[in-house]
């Protein structure tokens, strides 16, 4: 898993030693630098602690910033629980932040791995990721990387144009490189991509199907459904209902990488 | 039977209630520390019913906090008599299920009702939901926890 870390150097200490092994924890080095931090790495999780740059002036504008930017990665705060944070916490929370760890008291090293770990759609990404290992081990690093953002950060994708300038190629370039790779075309990774992501913020999280459409950039739930229908073969509310998360990723899987999947079914 | 989700408010923290409440206080007010205290409790049964008996460990910082949040409450016995027996009841279950507690946190729920704090009642009363016993035994679990 891949975490994105906001937070002042003690806490980032800390979040380094817990998860030393476990998950990759990117730093950023303050507000401004976030936005590029995201460019760079796949995110599955960003931390945030309103006390970040200027512990003498909380702020929080920069955080609802970026959870308007990425609506479908999950936000944690991570902070003190006293009277400096806790309006910062209170207004966080009202814009859909649904998860607390606070210092001193939630993170003992288990139960901040065990925390991360429930974030909806960090798992199946890290198992989607692995699955296509062999695929993207053969893609010029740039388009891995690329490629491996799009599975654990979709919503900072729009389109093929976003993906092939995150890999530093041309959109002809990365169809290429994906034909080569016997992966499915760019356009349809992401779309599995947010198919995931959506399939997880519903069935993980506690979001309406309208609320996971507009966090991914679909245009409508009838988008949404179209594309649940291409990855799973059932409407958005079925999948959720029916498919268990394991099988979720293999269909996903057999539609970006087809003949990976068609040979370990044979 | 549908299995749409109806459109609902906003995600946001458990027990919100908790803490909005706690904004305009001062930190070292008799009420903050009741707040606080309630708050942690019931935060610590959130973890103990996804992770079970390994929260309420001894060495879990998260009880730590939380009993010694609980020691702090000389000033408002009821109330540290009823968070104390909610721990304590974790403590003794240590496994799932949590329904064991639910008559220790309905009787908190009602604390709080009884105090004209109905924002922080029906938080307590979410975690209960439709297993919450009749009033009646809230009633009795409540005397049995006073006395």
């Amino acid at each position: 898993m891949n975490i994105l870390a906001c937070v002042p150097g003690e806490l980032l200490t800390r979040l380094r030693a817990v998860c030393d092994g476990s998950h990759r924890v990117h730093a950023a080095l303050d507000w401004e630098d976030v936005a590029s931090a995201v460019e760079q790495h796949p995110v599955d999780v960003i931390v945030v602690d309103p006390r970040f740059g200027s512990p003498a002036k909380l702020t929080f504008a920069p955080v609802l910033e970026l959870r308007r930017i990425y609506p479908s990665t999950p936000f944690v705060i991570y902070t003190t629980l006293d009277a400096t944070t806790l309006p910062a916490i209170v207004t966080l929370s009202l814009s859909g932040i649904n998860q607390l760890i606070i210092v001193d008291v939630d993170d003992e090293p288990k139960q901040l791995c065990a925390i991360f770990e429930r974030q909806p759609g960090a798992r199946l990404a890290d198992d989607l990721a692995n699955a296509l290992a062999p695929q993207l081990s053969q893609l010029p690093p740039d388009v891995a990387a690329a490629l491996e953002r799009v599975i654990h950060t979709p919503s900072a994708f729009d389109s093929v144009p976003d993906l092939a300038a995150a890999a530093n190629v041309s959109r002809r370039t990365i169809y290429r490189e994906c034909e080569r790779a016997e992966l499915a075309s760019p356009r349809e990774i992401i779309a599995a991509a947010r198919a995931l992501r959506a399939y997880a913020l519903l069935r993980e999280g506690d979001m309406a199907i309208e609320d996971v459409a507009a966090a991914l950039g679909f245009s409508s739930p009838h988008h949404l459904a179209k594309t649940m229908r291409w990855a799973s073969g059932m409407t958005t509310a079925r999948a959720r209902a029916r498919i268990a998360p394991d099988d979720f990723v293999q269909m996903v899987v057999a539609r970006v990488a087809p003949m990976t999947s068609s040979s370990s079914a044979s | 039977m549908s299995i749409r989700r109806p459109r609902g408010p906003k995600p946001s923290l458990k027990h919100l209630a908790f803490l909005e409440a706690m904004i305009e206080l001062p930190e070292s007010s008799a009420k903050a520390r009741a707040l606080r205290a309630s708050l942690l409790t019931l935060r610590l049964f959130d973890e103990w019913t996804l992770r079970g008996a390994v929260v309420t460990d001894g060495n879990s910082p998260m009880l730590r906090a939380t009993s010694a949040a609980v020691d702090a409450l000389h000033d408002d016995r009821d109330l540290q008599l009823l968070l104390t027996r909610i721990v304590d009841g974790m403590l003794t279950l240590r496994d799932l299920p949590p329904s064991g507690v639910f008559p220790r946190l309905a009787a908190l729920a009602d604390h709080y009702a009884q105090r004209g704090e109905h924002l922080l009642a029906d938080d307590v009363r979410l975690l209960v939901g439709a297993s919450a016993p009749a009033p009646a035994a809230r009633e009795s679990a409540a005397s049995e926890v006073v006395a």
